[in-house]
């Protein structure tokens, strides 16, 4: 064991600026904030090459120059010291909804976001325990509607619709986020296990509706069962999580007595209101269970977007699909000496950005200073 | 006095056929709702020529699923099932037409109200019309009294009224009607609905809680003690 290194939870003993430079934290709260090298070297006053080299730990960044980074990067310049809880964000193995349309940059983003969530419950644990994980372990040549009965029989899940998924998730120690519009809407929902905490961070694009997020946490779980460990990605990935959320949500048995023996959207509209799940999806298990044909489903996807109405449903509606743990977990903090501050401190971030990653709306007045008042 | 209802004429063939009479109902909707919305029609008078399909879907389904017989209506020659000497007619009343009223206006249909009992071999397979070896002279008596009894019967016509649009299938009742033969008023009786899309949502759900059912049990987090240990400390 190394003296010279705090313990994961000695946080507060990393006096400000007195560590040694991190590279990798430089990097996490660069792509964070979305700004490129170029970006924060302007910001800063150094050449891009300087801020690349930094992040290269070729070289470090004087004292004055680590606090205009701090400052440029809105973090506590011991924000970058070694020995703090690292979660290596360029070497995780996430799995992105978007495949196509998202950047590199924008993934980054995504993952710096999902580490600094992570650090916040790895935090939060100095006051409360979270619960739990509690994910099966699954064999590598399991399919994914085999993968999906294991996850309903390691919950003891009763047949019939999964009831509140997302506050289910989070009792077996799944972190759930939904992050603001336009921080990383490009990536639509993503997941990783961060030092064995599974996480799974969706946007308001993929969960204003509540039958869209729940399948998108049911595909997330299929990732952090079946993908975590190969890293393997691409479109077959997504299809396979596709299956497992489909299987999970809507297993095969019990659609095959509830489905309609023909198309018929009303009755779809009514079956998706108790089992959770959009019609178009139930259309698509149709089409899987042989009840209908693969044009009758386009016709029938065509009628449900004509018909679909994106401010119905909104998950915030339904309590059990609304993640609570980073909130719950937080508000007990406080009760017992982990406020936001301290937890800011810890982090060695701002108090804002601490209430921003646990969904909280910063309901403080802006103070101004006006010059010549 | 028993009161005149389908469940009564078709006595211990009720229960069984009333799922064949719903899902075939339903599945002949079905396709013509599809088929309408394919078209892209602007008028119902398609969705409408369901009614021929229905009356032969109805028969197939009886026959097939249930091994009744089929009786031929004079004169267009419509098939009908005939269950427990009832017989059974699927009709799709008209948007416009209250009730049952206009039932009986075509020859055909109002034949329906006189029709009488098949064939007796219907009822005893194999009867020719000679003595039965096996029976006494007695029960042979008895034999060609039913028969011909039933021959001068008419059947009771158990009336599945469908009301429907291309957009939903409304519902499906059932009575057994008859023909007031002095004023051509069709009267029901029993009339029962045997489908609706409230009983069927509630078929869907039977059993099922919804996911939004009960209150969540969220995630249950507590305080760490003084003397325990993080995680990954």
């Amino acid at each position: 064991m190394r003296d010279d290194t705090p313990g994961l939870f000695d946080l507060g003993h990393v006096r400000r600026g007195s560590g040694r430079f991190e590279a990798a934290r430089l990097t996490l709260a660069r792509v964070r904030i979305g700004a490129s090298k170029t970006d924060l070297a302007l910001e800063v006053g150094v050449s891009a090459a300087a801020i690349g080299q930094y992040e290269a730990g070729v070289n470090s960044p004087r004292a004055d120059v680590l606090d205009r980074l701090a400052t440029a990067l809105e973090v506590d310049p011991a924000f970058f010291a070694v020995g703090r809880p690292l979660a290596r964000f360029d070497a995780m193995n996430a799995h992105f909804r978007s495949l196509r349309s998202t950047r590199v940059s924008d993934r980054q983003k995504a993952l710096a976001t999902a580490a600094l969530l992570w650090e916040l419950t790895f935090v939060l644990e100095r006051y409360v325990k979270l619960p739990e994980v509690d994910l099966p372990a699954i064999e590598a040549d399991l399919t994914p509607s085999e993968a999906a009965a294991l996850l309903r029989r390691h919950w003891a899940l009763p047949d019939g619709p999964v009831r509140h998924l997302v506050a289910t998730a989070e009792s077996r120690g799944v972190v759930v986020a939904v992050r603001p519009r336009g921080e990383i809407d490009a990536v639509d929902a993503f997941s990783a296990r961060i030092v064995e905490r599974p996480v799974i961070v969706t946007t308001p694009r993929r969960s204003e509706n509540v039958f869209r997020h729940r399948f998108s946490i049911a595909h997330e779980l299929g990732h952090l069962l079946m993908h975590t460990d190969s890293g393997e990605q691409g479109a077959s990935v997504e299809k396979e999580a596709d299956e497992f959320a489909a299987a999970f949500l809507t297993p095969a048995s019990a659609m095959d007595s509830a489905l309609p023996q023909r198309l018929n959207l009303a009755a779809l509209d009514r079956l998706g209101r108790t089992w959770g799940v959009s019609s178009t999806s139930l259309v698509r298990r149709m089409v899987e269970r042989g009840r209908t044909t693969d044009s009758s489903a386009r016709r029938a996807y065509q009628r449900l977007t004509m018909l679909e109405d994106p401010a119905a449903d909104p998950t915030s509606a339904y309590p059990g699909e609304v993640p609570t743990l980073l909130t719950k977990a937080a508000a007990l903090a406080a009760e017992h000496g982990g406020d936001v501050p301290v937890l800011a401190e810890a982090l060695k971030i701002s108090a804002r950005r601490v209430r921003d990653l646990l969904g909280q709306a910063d309901e403080r007045p802006v103070l101004r200073l006006i010059n010549g008042g | 006095m028993v009161p005149v209802s389908p469940a009564n004429v078709l006595g211990s063939h009720a229960e069984h056929v009333r799922p064949l009479v719903v899902e075939t109902v339903r599945a002949r909707h079905d396709r013509s709702a599809e088929a309408h919305e394919v078209s892209e029609s602007r008028y119902a008078t398609g969705f409408g020529t369901q009614w021929r399909d229905l009356l032969d879907d109805m028969e197939t389904a009886l026959r097939q699923g249930g091994g009744y017989e089929t009786y031929r209506l004079p004169p267009a020659g419509y098939k009908l099932a005939v269950v427990n000497d009832c017989l059974v007619y699927v009709w799709r009343v008209p948007g416009h037409v209250d009730g049952a009223s206009m039932f009986a206006s075509s020859p055909t249909r109002r034949n329906a109200f006189s029709a009488k009992l098949p064939d007796p071999a219907l009822f005893q397979p194999g009867y020719t019309g000679e003595p039965d070896p096996d029976l006494d002279p007695l029960q042979q008596l008895e034999v060609t009294r039913v028969v011909n009894e039933a021959v001068a019967r008419v059947m009771p016509l158990v009336l599945v009224m469908v009301r429907s649009s291309p957009r939903q299938l409304q519902s499906i009742h059932w009575a057994v009607a008859d023909l007031d033969q002095a004023s051509g008023t069709v009267q029901l009786h029993g009339l029962e609905c045997i489908w609706s899309p409230e009983s069927a949502a509630q078929d869907a759900s039977t059993d099922v809680e919804a996911f939004d059912s009960g209150v969540p049990n969220g995630p249950a987090v507590e305080p760490r003690r003084q003397e325990e240990t993080p995680p990954d400390a």
